[in-house]
């Protein structure tokens, strides 16, 4: 009876024991830089809460892991010792050297006991570190397309532009300074308009050899959709959005249209247009991007992506983007010719 | 190399570097097409009904097909050229000369059209070589407001593309620098579409004297007119 | 082929009509290049040709007319006072067409040339315009019908003949006898519209001020202007640029407004307009125009 008592005793001990060791450790918060250089001490504050009944020693070990293949494991060396008193919340800035290979690399702290050298717990950080010299560089290939000769109708060009860019530019807060790629065309020097015309016409686009007249220019890549369940378009599968169709290419009709006199939602389509530099203003919504960072703007950020990344493609991996035109009435015939300029720009 | 030199070299080497700077951060896709000729207008004309009670005669009319992608401003007006029937018409009553269509000896059926520019109105086709014709003018100054009055043009226009012509370019509701506004004052009509005829007899029958009988005929001239 | 152009006759009597069906076809010939611009000289012969283009899938019969030449222009176009030396004269007595007419095959493109016999007195600048008419086609079983029915006096018959034109201009400037020349007489600013209206406008945002260069054509040809009209603040930072596009034909002696509209933002400020129009042979004009705007965006007289 005794033997059974000390027994009880012994299991209830060592649950208790177990608890104080492991489970009672809780992570509050953690900060740490978004950005770091290559080589470069990286401060890493990790708030605890010791909700058992004894004190903890411990020592941290900080994983740096890399997408894929690459895994760097750094310890702090040499180890300093900390505790954790109990019943006590406390803050820990532990420094680690950043690796010299650049990349985006996801940041966890995992706290080892000091006397068994077995881990107590993981704080896993909610955000990823890019570390990398400040770079900016892009490239488009093909960069010479000709739509060849067109009569009436909605033309998409059926090879895609690889765009391949790297872009890298941390900020003095330690985060990642926004960016995007914009598109533009840059027709100032070529496109004169004609005289008296009541409302300037559009720069944008493709310009006539005599200067007068433009053909409007869209793009489209996977950022811009279509939404599938209202379009029944998956442009992630299928490929661009039809041009023929005016849903894609003028936006959805909206409540007050009648046959008579149409009206589409512009904001909602996926063949946008692309404007000429002497349009755009400082506001981000007369830019046109194709892909960036930007989280100020709130166009894609949700729950599950609080930077507004919509990079479609881990640099320096190119993404693709199309291009299409219209020629309608408007459009005189004859050549044009434009530039469009891919810029990365970070405001 | 001399003082001179020294600056020139480096002010180019400094250009040299800030123009790699910049080309890192943009890149160029240079894009070109060219529009073929839309060929031009396409009129199928079908007179096939009678001019028999006073009034308004629809007598036929004509389908419009393909398209024209002249440089604009660009206009298709139209207007009758009875000259030559004016000559032998003998003029004896020449009040209203040479409006629609003419009978050799005096007489005249006034000829109309419609299209879906004009909407559900009738207007008649003058005659080029009336006194009272004025050739195309765009735009009518506009006075603060920039509401434009209807009609500001005074040639008989069937469409068009003008972007300076203040009536086409405000649009549905006659105002200026409003969203509705059509940039380019494209009034072309997109094809295939119908121009009506009718011809206008008199509405009392008893002096239907005033429509002697006889032959009736006209030259009826649809002009495009581009950029001069 | 007089038959040919009758695409329409209808035979009404006064109490009865009696009508033909008749369908007719028409086509728009293509003209390149839309106008000429020579420079010839004096008491020369000199050549100039038109291509038609037929894109349609029938025969094109195409006929050419010479006509006087008349300006085509905007209601803000002051014409010269009459018997300026300098006024731009009509030449069509001095064009001779190759053929009267014409005939091109379906997809193809004929050359069709024009002589242009020029005076010795000849000086300054001559225009005239060549109209290319395409005349229908019809049965001409239809019309036999009809011309066998004429015999009745009873009967009346319509016959429109239906033609589709297509009219192109010739400027001749002779030789060693033109010069380009203009003045900016004036600069405007007006507004475009009224309190009244932005206020009760839901889509008005914003006044817009037409910024207008009065432009006088003092040489004896006719210029196609081009510039811009440069918007500086009052501490001379750069506003806007806005293009003036390219004119059509501003005739000699002409004057000529060339508006600029800019939307006017809603602050008071006062602003300088750089009015820079360009003629051709390096012939740049400038002129000046300030106008300050009110906190509504509207110009303060």
């Amino acid at each position: 009876m005794k033997s059974i008592r000390s027994l009880i005793c012994l299991i209830v001990f060592s649950v208790l024991f177990c608890s104080a060791s492991y489970a009672d450790l809780i992570h509050r918060s953690h900060f740490y830089q978004k950005t770091a250089l290559p080589n470069q001490s990286i401060q890493v504050t990790v708030r605890l809460f010791n909700s058992g009944p004894a004190n903890i020693q411990f020592y941290p070990a900080i994983t740096l892991t890399a997408e894929s293949v690459r895994s760097y494991e750094i310890y702090e060396s040499p180890v300093s010792f900390y505790s954790i008193m109990n019943q006590q919340g406390n803050s820990y800035t532990f420094t680690v050297r950043a690796p010299a290979d650049e990349g985006v690399y996801s940041v966890s702290v995992t706290i080892i006991d000091r006397f068994t050298d077995t881990p107590i717990t993981t704080c896993f950080g909610s955000f990823p570190i890019t570390i990398g010299n400040p770079t900016q560089a892009i490239s488009a290939h093909p960069s010479q397309l000709n739509f060849g000769k067109l009569h009436l109708g909605r033309f998409m060009y059926p090879i895609p532009i690889k765009v391949r860019y790297r872009i890298f530019i941390p900020n003095k807060l330690g985060d990642i300074q926004p960016w995007c790629l914009r598109l533009y065309t840059d027709n100032a020097n070529k496109f004169k308009g004609l005289k008296g015309a009541v409302r300037q016409l559009p720069a944008g686009g493709l310009v006539h050899s005599s200067g007068k007249y433009t053909i409007p220019l869209k793009f489209w890549n996977l950022n811009w959709g279509p939404e599938v369940h209202s379009s029944g378009w998956d442009a992630s599968v299928q490929g661009p959005p039809p041009v023929e169709k005016d849903l894609f290419w003028k936006g959805a009709l909206l409540d007050e249209s009648t046959p008579d006199h149409p009206v589409y939602d512009h904001d909602r389509k996926p063949w946008l247009r692309i404007p000429d530099y002497s349009e755009m203003t400082v506001d981000p919504h007369s830019w046109r991007r194709a892909v960036g960072q930007y989280p100020y703007d709130g166009q894609f950020v949700n729950p599950t992506n609080p930077g507004g990344d919509y990079q479609l493609s881990v640099q320096p991996n190119p993404f693709e983007l199309y291009f299409a035109i219209e020629v309608d009435p408007t459009s005189v015939r004859g050549k044009y010719s434009g530039r469009v300029v891919l810029e990365l720009f970070s405001p | 190399m001399n003082q001179k030199g020294k600056i020139f070299t480096g002010i180019m080497i400094i250009l040299a570097i800030c123009q790699s700077l910049l080309a890192s951060t943009t890149s160029e896709v240079y894009i070109s097409c060219t529009v073929a000729s839309f060929g031009g207008y396409i009129f199928k004309g079908y007179i096939n009904a009678p001019a028999n009670k006073p009034g308004r005669n629809i007598i036929g009319y004509i389908d419009v097909e393909g398209a024209a992608n002249e440089p604009y401003p660009w206009i298709m007006r139209v207007y009758t050229d009875n000259k030559n029937y004016q000559a032998t018409a003998g003029a004896i009553h020449q009040e209203k000369p040479s409006i629609g269509l003419i009978r050799k000896g005096g007489g005249h059926l006034p000829l109309q059209f419609n299209t879906p520019n004009t909407g559900e109105e009738w207007v008649y086709i003058p005659d080029i070589n009336n006194k009272d014709h004025y050739t195309y003018f765009a735009v009518r100054d506009m006075g603060p407001g920039a509401t434009i009055p209807g009609d500001s043009t005074r040639d008989t226009v069937v469409m068009g593309i003008d972007p300076r012509n203040a009536e086409w370019v405000a649009g549905r509701d006659s105002i200026l620098f409003t969203d509705d506004d059509n940039i380019y004052g494209d009034i072309s009509i997109a094809t295939p579409f119908t121009i009506k005829l009718a011809v206008m007899l008199p509405k009392d029958t008893r002096e239907f004297k005033k429509t002697p009988a006889g032959k009736y005929s006209t030259k009826l001239i649809f002009e495009i007119i581009s950029e001069p | 082929m007089k038959t040919q152009r009758y695409f329409s006759i209808i035979s009404l009597c006064l109490a009865l009509m009696i009508l033909f069906s008749i369908s007719f076809s028409a086509f728009a010939v293509v003209v390149e290049p839309s106008r000429h611009e020579i420079t010839v000289s004096a008491g020369t012969t000199t050549q100039v040709s038109f291509s038609l283009i037929n894109n349609t899938s029938e025969i094109m019969n195409i006929a050419s007319l010479v006509k006087p030449y008349f300006p085509l222009a905007t209601e803000t176009a002051i014409p010269p006072e009459k018997d300026s030396p300098n006024a731009i004269k009509s030449c069509e007595t001095w064009i001779t067409p190759e053929l009267d007419s014409v005939q091109v095959n379906p997809g193809e493109s004929k050359e069709f040339s024009l002589s242009i016999q020029v005076p010795e007195k000849a000086s300054g600048e001559y225009a005239a315009y060549i109209s290319f008419d395409q005349s229908g086609d019809v049965d001409d079983s239809q019309i036999q019908k009809l011309l066998d029915n004429e015999t009745q006096e009873a009967i009346t018959g319509m016959e429109i003949d239906l033609v589709l034109r297509r009219s192109v201009p010739i400027y001749l400037f002779i030789d060693k006898t033109t010069e380009i020349n203009a003045e900016i007489v004036d600069a405007t600013s007006t507004d475009m519209s009224t309190e009244e209206i932005t206020e009760s406008n839901f889509d008005y945002i914003n006044n817009y001020i037409k910024i207008a260069a009065i432009l006088k054509n003092t040489g004896s040809r006719h210029i196609r202007a081009q510039g811009s009209i440069v918007l500086l603040d009052e501490t001379g930072n750069l506003i806007d640029t806005l293009p003036t596009g390219i004119t059509w034909p501003i005739l000699p002696g002409y004057t000529e407004t060339i508006p600029v509209y800019w939307k006017s933002p809603k602050k008071s400020a006062t602003y300088l307009a750089i009015i820079n129009i360009e003629l051709g042979d390096d012939i740049i004009l400038q002129h000046e125009l300030k106008f300050s705007v009110d906190e509504k965006g509207f110009l303060v007289q």
